[in-house]
């Protein structure tokens, strides 16, 4: 069988340099022997079927290193978030200290790395872990969970209102010939009544094929608010794998967007438990690409209690050879009654070569719920297009419009204008990048 | 609403349990190529048949039984089923009064009243009782256009040409596991051909029904409208109650010409097994259509009965300008699991589907909705249309939604809807306040959910279906 990551020996899973407690060195293992068992994805597996993965697998990667920048080279990617961010930088997974506004001197915000998580915060770092147990891992959350060398933890301590925005700038490194695998880590605590921004972007430098794998768990304390836009800008060699884990408790409110342009292949898993009642969940994304670009995006929602609303709008644009996928999944539970879940997913082919699969979910096990999803695959609208056309509009122009008019239903609801600007600066740049 | 009434409703017992009393003419139980030969000589098939069910059969066992859909039923153990089963006398019969007395009496207790359909309705029906058609009507009418109605096994006799060249042309032996074992050991079905430019002069029916215990029940139906030609066919069934498993595993083949329309319309009321889930008819059915240019599919179904529903009515559109169209209302109660939807693989140039599939869930029921529109490279302006709905009655049912949307071309438009929802208390107190009963107000509102699906059904099937889900739901108000 062909392999993303050359052999991993249980010993690289434990040597860390740092001082692993017992608990995780057990569950590192467990999620070693649990990637192990799924192994790599094949088309029999129904979450793969229609994701063309062939050169997902063509290369058989090594474990990136720790490597340092200077702030020179990471000044471009600083501008996609305002001024006033607080910066996270994470290289090839690890957290860089020196880069980093660890002083940030706010109120209220702890962000550690792995080592200091285990000595200052080990309780709030096994909350997160046992979210979700091993079994229920797909195969690529299951490797970060047993190799990840370095882990974010930030913690937003209880009534802590953050009106900074938190900016994880997360940069794969690549310079080498050969291929090489990271793997991200970011938990989140958001206490009680807590509120915070995050901007989690994924960048790269470097020619060299980078695969990133990572994993962000979110959990959200009784009436905390968290807005999380996951950028991802990775370089068109890179392939990228994202697996979110959300889980909500009572009156929390969540709002993920899932903004994908770059890499050569894309992979997005975010799904949420709404694990309480009046919790509000917003899972919208949308992908823009070209080439031969293939992006996956899959979202489940969970909704285990009564009277819990969740929107999803996924929005594709897809041009060239570029193949995309949607798989939304909802499931209502018996017990979750007066549930409202809303999903829509819409999908625009510029050109003949382009090919979307799209499969909107619905499970449902309460009688007293309102579930709609809607879906819809098209070319651009000939009409708007003759308009502006016939107002001297160029058609590249004219086109680039439309089609921001279209992706805008999702970005216009990020709250923060300087990242929402920014990101339909960047989709204007990829629209006419050909 | 109140958990009683609907209790009351949905636990109504099945009104057409019964068994009559008939001389069966059976193969032992078990599958192997002797009893493949042994049905084959028993319908006196020439060669070519008997070598085409075997083969079949031989693809059959290199399948292996399907697992991704969403119901879950023991497994079945296919050596313990008797592959043929006929009623002992075999009568060729004109008229009603040379059949058997008993046979008759049954489909009086089913209400068909055959006689009262002749002249009513213009209706020919050729009922299968088990797995041999006792009663062919309106035969000679339909003979004057040219119009073949008439058992498959009579068909594979008589018209072999027909037969040949499009049995297993749209849904090929090897096509899945359920279609392979249907292709090796079907006793009997129904044949149509429509010739040339022929309208069909009345609506075609057939009554189908399970008899024997133990007896899977295998049909095998071909329908063939030549070009320009319109066909609209009728199925309904209803069976008797029974506490071990049946199984029935038809194929039904639909093959539409240049121009031509055909519309298969299918009432099902397998017995669905007690309110324990004990017995009960698994049903998985092929059923395929292929469009040429300019022609037209249409499947309606209604499916109220079953344990075990496993059903993709499907359509490819081969043709330009094709369309294909599906309507469903499923009723899964009590125990019931249906996992059904459509396929609509739209091949050629402005081809158009649309789907409108209405689930409705009580009691302990499993409704799950799968289907795929596929969309080729070439199919330019392919159009698709879906929707579908759900009902909920009860906090221990459940409703199951997977569209699979595949598109290759930039000029197709799909759109793809879903909702669920429950009968609002507000909705009930309405019809309530107005002196309706809470059973006569779930009725209405369901008939009203169900109404796009109703009214692509003839007329009289119309009638028979809207009462078929006002038994099927009976206690499951509340």
């Amino acid at each position: 069988m062909q392999t993303v990551e050359k052999r991993i020996e249980s010993s690289e899973i434990t040597n860390l340099g740092v001082n692993l407690p017992n608990w995780m060195i057990n569950r590192r293992e467990d999620a070693l022997t649990r990637a192990n068992e799924i192994g790599l994805p094949s088309h029999q597996d129904e979450e793969w079927r229609f994701t063309p993965f062939r050169n997902l697998l063509k290369h058989n990667c090594s474990q990136s290193k720790k490597v340092s920048l200077n702030q020179k080279d990471i000044e471009p990617f600083l501008s996609l978030c305002s001024r006033d961010a607080i910066v996270f930088v994470i290289i090839n997974g690890f957290l860089d200290e020196s880069l980093s506004m660890l002083d940030h001197g706010i109120e209220g915000l702890n962000v550690f790395n792995l080592q200091r998580a285990i000595k200052e915060s080990e309780e709030n770092v096994n909350r997160v872990d046992s979210l979700i147990s091993n079994s229920k891992l797909p195969y690529f959350a299951a490797l970060n969970k047993a190799v990840h060398q370095d882990a974010v933890l930030i913690n937003i301590k209880r009534n802590a209102r953050i009106n900074r925005p938190i900016h994880l700038l997360n940069i794969s490194v690549n310079t080498s010939q050969e291929a090489l695998i990271h793997h991200p880590k970011v938990q989140v605590v958001a206490e009680e009544g807590s509120e915070s921004f995050f901007l989690e972007s994924f960048n790269s430098i470097g020619d060299g094929i980078s695969y990133t794998n990572g994993v962000t768990e979110f959990l959200l304390e009784k009436n905390s608010r968290v807005e999380h836009v996951k950028l991802q800008d990775e370089s068109e060699e890179n392939y990228h794998l994202y697996w979110s884990n959300i889980h909500q408790q009572n009156d929390s409110n969540y709002k993920g967007c899932s903004i994908t342009y770059g890499a050569q292949f894309s992979r997005n898993d975010v799904s949420s438990f709404l694990d309480g009642e009046n919790i509000e969940c917003t899972l919208d994304g949308a992908y823009v690409i070209n080439g031969d670009q293939v992006s996956s995006n899959h979202t489940r929602l969970d909704h285990a209690k009564p009277n819990c609303y969740s929107f999803q709008v996924y929005k594709g644009i897809l041009d060239d050879k570029s193949n995309g996928v949607f798989n939304g999944k909802i499931f209502v539970h018996e017990d979750a009654q007066k549930t409202d879940a809303k999903q829509s997913n819409q999908a625009i082919l510029m050109s003949d070569t382009a090919t979307v699969h799209t499969k909107p979910q619905l499970e449902i096990f309460a009688d007293d719920v309102k579930c709609t999803h809607g879906c819809t695959v098209g070319e651009m609208n000939k009409d708007p297009m003759f308009y502006l056309r016939s107002r001297g509009v160029s058609e590249d122009d004219a086109k680039a419009l439309l089609v921001y008019a279209f992706a805008n239903e999702v970005i216009e609801n990020i709250s923060n204008d300087y990242i929402k600007n920014k990101i339909e600066e960047m989709l204007f740049k990829k629209l006419k990048r050909k | 609403m109140s958990t009683e009434i609907l209790e009351s409703y949905t636990q109504r017992e099945y009104e057409w349990g019964f068994v009559s009393d008939i001389e069966e003419d059976a193969l032992p139980p078990g599958l192997n190529e002797e009893v493949i030969k042994a049905i084959s000589k028993k319908k006196e098939e020439p060669e070519w048949m008997c070598e085409w069910r075997l083969n079949a059969y031989k693809k059959w066992q290199e399948l292996q039984e399907p697992t991704w859909h969403n119901v879950h039923y023991p497994k079945v153990d296919f050596q313990d089923i008797v592959y043929y089963s006929a009623p002992k006398q075999k009568p060729k019969l004109n008229s009603l009064d040379e059949a058997d007395p008993e046979l008759v009496r049954t489909f009086e207790k089913l209400g068909i009243p055959i006689e009262e359909q002749k002249a009513l309705a213009g209706v020919a029906v050729d009922a299968v009782f088990d797995s041999v058609s006792v009663a062919t009507t309106f035969k000679e009418k339909l003979h004057e256009v040219g119009v073949i109605f008439c058992p498959i096994s009579e068909a594979i006799r008589d018209y072999p040409e027909l037969v040949k060249k499009y049995i297993g042309s749209v849904v090929p032996v090897t096509d899945n596991f359920y279609a392979s074992l249907n292709s090796a050991v079907f006793t009997d079905g129904t044949f149509v051909y429509i010739p040339k430019g022929v309208r069909c002069p009345m609506e075609l029916s057939t009554y189908f029904r399970i008899n024997a215990a133990k007896t899977g029940q295998f049909e095998r139906t071909l329908i063939v409208a030549d070009e320009d030609s319109y066909v609209s066919y009728l199925e309904g069934c209803t069976a008797p109650m029974r506490d071990e498993n049946q199984l029935h595993a038809a194929v039904v083949e639909l093959v539409a010409m240049k121009g031509a329309t055909i519309k298969y319309s299918t009432v099902q009321n397998w017995y669905p097994g007690d309110k324990d889930g004990k017995g009960g008819i698994y049903n998985f059915v092929t059923k395929r259509g292929k469009c040429d240019d300019n022609a037209k599919i249409t499947w309606t179904q209604v499916e109220t009965g079953s344990a075990i529903t496993w059903k993709y009515p499907s359509v490819i559109l081969k043709g330009d300008n094709s369309i294909g169209e599906f309507y469903s209302v499923a009723l899964t109660s009590g125990k019931q699991q249906a996992d059904t939807g459509t396929k609509m693989i739209h091949i050629g140039k402005n081809t158009r589907s649309t789907i409108v599939s209405k689930g409705i869930s009580a009691i302990n029921g499993q409704n799950t909705y799968r289907g795929q529109v596929k969309v080729n490279a070439g199919a330019d302006n392919a159009r698709n249309y879906s929707q579908c709905d759900s009902m909920l009655m009860g906090d221990r049912c459940g409703a199951h939604t997977f569209p699979y949307i595949d598109v290759k071309n930039k000029s197709a438009t799909v759109e793809h809807e879903a909702s669920t929802s429950k009968i609002g208390e507000d909705q009930i107190f309405y019809f309530r306040q107005r002196g309706i009963s809470a059973e006569d107000a779930v009725n209405m509102i369901v008939s009203g959910f169900c109404k796009e699906v109703f009214k692509e059904l003839p007329m009289e099937f119309a009638v028979e279906a809207q009462k078929l889900l006002a038994v099927s739901l009976e206690g499951s108000v509340g």
